[in-house]
């Protein structure tokens, strides 16, 4: 058949037309410039009669007012207006539901028909989209709905094409990355650029690991952002294959678990600290060289230290789950058990002490600090062994009770002796008195009977009497010194020089003797004992002296203890052999036809100078006068415990700043 | 006859009494000397009904059976006796003692003095105070 003939026949030219426009499901038609059709294919005319009920001609109106609402008409003059303008185009146009049709979606092609240049009618090919329209609003909600979930989730998606590792990635795995979709360069050696380094080689392993495997895949890794900071993700794949079973495309998700990560690391930080504190504890507890034990309400060994082994001397494992109140020495147990009571109470029980019968059946004494946990009902107590403190005090108790009854008996006897001297030498000056004063009598009455040398023995006898009368009252004043319990006040000692003179005055004058002292300082004291003791010095510097005149000086020096006093004369001095004898009582150098006295003088002297806290001693040699040391401390040993005290005055005396309202400060001294 | 000087010695020394009335013997002719040699006659011939009160007490301290205190004490606290004037005539010299008599009103305290001579000095001067000048102005 030839075309050409075909074409000849404007006839069959026309048939072939409208067969051709008549064989399609879409409308066809035309439409001039007032809008009145001018040709339609059956398809169309089928329709407009659907929607109108009316079989549309050549030359009706298509704006068909009182059927189409007018929105819908109004887009339909806008696109012919705008294919009239010259336009040639595709528009969707949305059908509402018109007389009882469902809505639909139309797309509809708008050409301009030319004649000579011009515009003359507008040809119209529409066709029906709806079902389309349709899977496509479904998919962008669906497409919605998973952009949401991926968010919900933090789970971001992505696809990577094997075959050129181009790779797709989701709003979410942007998200996740905090990255800009324009500056992510779309493939696995972009998205690898984020990895952390650390993670790298782990990361292609199990890529390429995935890559032969038909199994899903999954890792955890790092990332690191543009902005530095590091999130963890989790990332899980499949790989699909084309029918030569060559992998071709990896789809799978990335999921922002940075938050967990750093929970698990967290917890992990914190279970190995708690780890760390339990083990420390543990090592504290079982160093402690004193017994912890946690034990129940009912009295049960729950859990005890390293060292109850030491303390009770039975093992963990021996002591757990037995009944604490069946160590403890029965004697003690009811204490104990009102203790622990109290314990229960809340009430915080230090220094608890009962004693425990340990396995080789010892006693031990322990010392328990304990408290009480409401909660778990537990007892928590640290046992201390004090055994050998128990032992050490109930020494030391015996030890100050021995002491005691040692000072007690020594005090009696010092009495006692005290008593003894003083009694002695007043019951033997009774009989003494007897005999001086009969034979002074017997002299009187019988003067004229008795010859010469009856008078010379009775002279002899009466002597005799005296000098042991001297050497009774002596030895009474000796004792006295001791005995006698004496208050120290502040004495100056210049005033008790001055009193020395005064007593001495007759010996002074008569021998001529030259006292040179300085100032003398105060002295914490006793004045009497003190004045005694310079008399004594002095008048035994006068008494011991040769044919010249006696010069007598005393001097002092001071330490931050102690004075030092020197009393210095030009006597006839003391053999080296004799310089500590002479301190003895009753010691004589002299035969008393050339210096009289008793030999209490120097014993007196000490002993004053050691109720002084001070020592005497003495430098000289025969011939070469005499140096009298002895000093006088300045401090006072406490009756009460011993300690030394600065005598009250003095502290403010040794700084030159006297104040004379100290004076008055009088120190008891107790005996 | 001018009634004699009555003197109770209470001391239980023998010798002691010996030298007390050698040292009054000058004036013997009118002193009346009593001796007890202990505190607890002394306090009865005090006590009884028919006793001849003495002028002068000398009175020791240490004595047998009662001492020279508790006497003291009896005569200081007997409305009838505690004029008499007591001397404590003694060898003591205990500050306690001297304290103890001074506080019961005792009127003198004499440490017994060692030798004849002073001994005999003391208690003359006893004599002259204590019965010539005291003695007379009770009376008067």
């Amino acid at each position: 058949m030839s075309g050409e003939t075909l074409l000849d026949n404007p006839l069959s030219l026309k048939a072939n037309y409208e067969a051709l426009i008549n064989g399609v499901d879409d409308l066809i038609w035309s439409v001039s410039n007032d809008f009145r059709l001018l040709t339609a294919n059956n398809a169309f005319v089928e329709a407009v009669k659907i929607y109108t009920g009316i079989t549309v001609k050549p030359g009706d109106n298509l704006i068909m007012r009182d059927i189409f609402p007018g929105d819908y008409l109004l887009s339909w003059e806008d696109a012919y207006h705008n294919a009239f303008k010259g336009g040639s185009f595709k528009k969707e146009l949305y059908t509402p539901s018109i007389s009882n049709r469902p809505e639909s979606w139309t797309e509809i092609n708008f050409n301009p028909i030319y004649k000579s240049g011009e515009i003359i009618a507008i040809a119209c090919c529409s066709r029906d989209i709806t079902e389309k329209k349709f899977k496509e609003e479904l998919l962008i909600k669906s497409e919605a709905r998973l952009a949401e979930l991926q968010a919900v989730a933090k789970l971001g998606s992505w696809e990577t094409d094997l075959l050129n590792y181009s790779v797709i990635w989701s709003a979410e795995t942007f998200r996740i990355f905090e990255l800009d979709r324009s500056r992510f360069k779309s493939s696995h050696p972009g998205f690898l650029e984020f990895v952390h380094p650390d993670d790298r080689a782990k990361v292609d392993k199990a890529f390429a690991d995935s890559l032969g495997s038909t199994a899903d895949n999954s890792i955890e890794h790092r990332i690191i952002l543009s902005n530095g900071s590091i999130k963890w993700v989790d990332e899980r794949w499949r790989i699909s294959r084309n029918d030569q079973n060559k992998p071709v495309r990896a789809i799978g998700t990335c999921q922002d678990i940075t938050e967990r990560k750093n929970a698990e690391e967290n917890l992990r930080a914190s279970s190995v600290a708690l780890q760390n504190t339990l083990n420390d504890l543990n090592k504290i507890m079982n160093s402690s060289l004193d017994a912890i034990c946690v034990v129940d309400v009912n009295g049960y060994f729950k859990k005890v230290s390293a060292a109850c082994e030491a303390v009770f001397g039975y093992k963990a494992e021996e002591l757990i789950g037995r009944l604490i109140f069946d160590f403890v020495y029965p004697e003690d147990r009811h204490k104990t058990k009102m203790s622990a009571e109290r314990v229960m109470t809340g009430d915080y029980t230090p220094n608890f002490t009962n004693r425990y019968v340990r396995k080789d059946g010892s006693l031990v004494y322990i010392e328990w600090s304990a408290s009480w946990d409401a909660n778990d009902k537990m007892r928590y107590g640290i046992a201390r062994d004090v055994t050998y403190r128990k032992i050490a005090e109930a020494h030391l108790t015996e030890l100050h009770e021995s002491i005691r009854r040692q000072s007690e008996k020594l005090l009696q006897s010092n009495e006692e002796l005290e008593r003894f001297a003083y009694v002695a030498s007043h019951d033997l000056q009774e009989p003494l008195r007897m005999v001086t004063s009969f034979l002074q009598l017997l002299k009187k009455k019988y003067d004229q009977q008795l010859d010469e040398t009856a008078q010379k023995y009775i002279n002899f006898a009466v002597d005799g009497a005296n000098r042991m009368k001297t050497l009774i009252l002596d030895l009474l004043e000796f004792s006295r010194i001791s005995s006698l319990a004496v208050d120290h006040t502040v004495i100056d000692l210049t005033e008790v020089v001055k009193k020395t003179r005064m007593v001495l005055k007759s010996v002074i004058d008569e021998s001529h003797a030259k006292i040179n002292v300085s100032v003398l300082p105060k002295v914490c004291g006793n004045e009497s004992q003190l004045l005694q003791l310079f008399q004594n010095l002095v008048s035994n510097a006068i008494k011991y002296r040769d044919l010249s005149i006696p010069e007598i000086e005393i001097t002092y020096s001071e330490t931050p203890q102690q004075w030092q006093f020197c009393v210095h004369d030009n006597g006839i001095g003391i053999d080296a052999d004799y310089h500590d004898k002479i301190f003895i009582i009753f010691q004589r150098l002299h035969n008393k036809k050339d210096y009289s006295g008793t030999g209490i003088g120097l014993a007196i002297c000490k002993k004053i100078v050691q109720l002084h806290g001070g020592n005497i001693w003495v430098e000289s040699s025969k011939g070469k006068g005499s140096k009298f040391y002895f000093t006088i401390s300045k401090f006072q040993t406490s009756a009460i415990d011993g300690s030394k005290l600065l005598c009250p005055g003095l502290a403010v005396d040794a700084t030159k700043n006297h104040n004379e309202k100290e004076d008055q400060y009088i120190i008891n001294r107790r005996q | 006859m001018k009634k004699k000087i009555n003197i109770l010695l209470i001391e239980d020394n023998e010798g002691d009494v010996e030298l007390i009335k050698e040292a009054f013997s000058s004036d013997a002719a009118r002193l009346e000397i009593s001796v007890i040699d202990n505190g607890e006659d002394a306090l009865l011939s005090l006590k009884s009904k028919d006793r001849v009160l003495p002028d002068l007490i000398l009175l020791d301290i240490n004595l047998p059976k009662v001492d020279g205190r508790e006497v003291l004490h009896f005569v200081k606290n007997d409305d009838g006796l505690k004029k008499i004037p007591v001397v404590m005539l003694t060898t003591s010299s205990l500050q306690k003692d001297i304290e103890y008599s001074y506080n019961n009103y005792a009127n003198c305290y004499i440490v017994k003095p060692g030798n004849l001579p002073d001994f005999i000095r003391t208690l003359k001067s006893i004599e002259r105070f204590w019965l010539n000048c005291v003695t007379y102005l009770q009376n008067s």
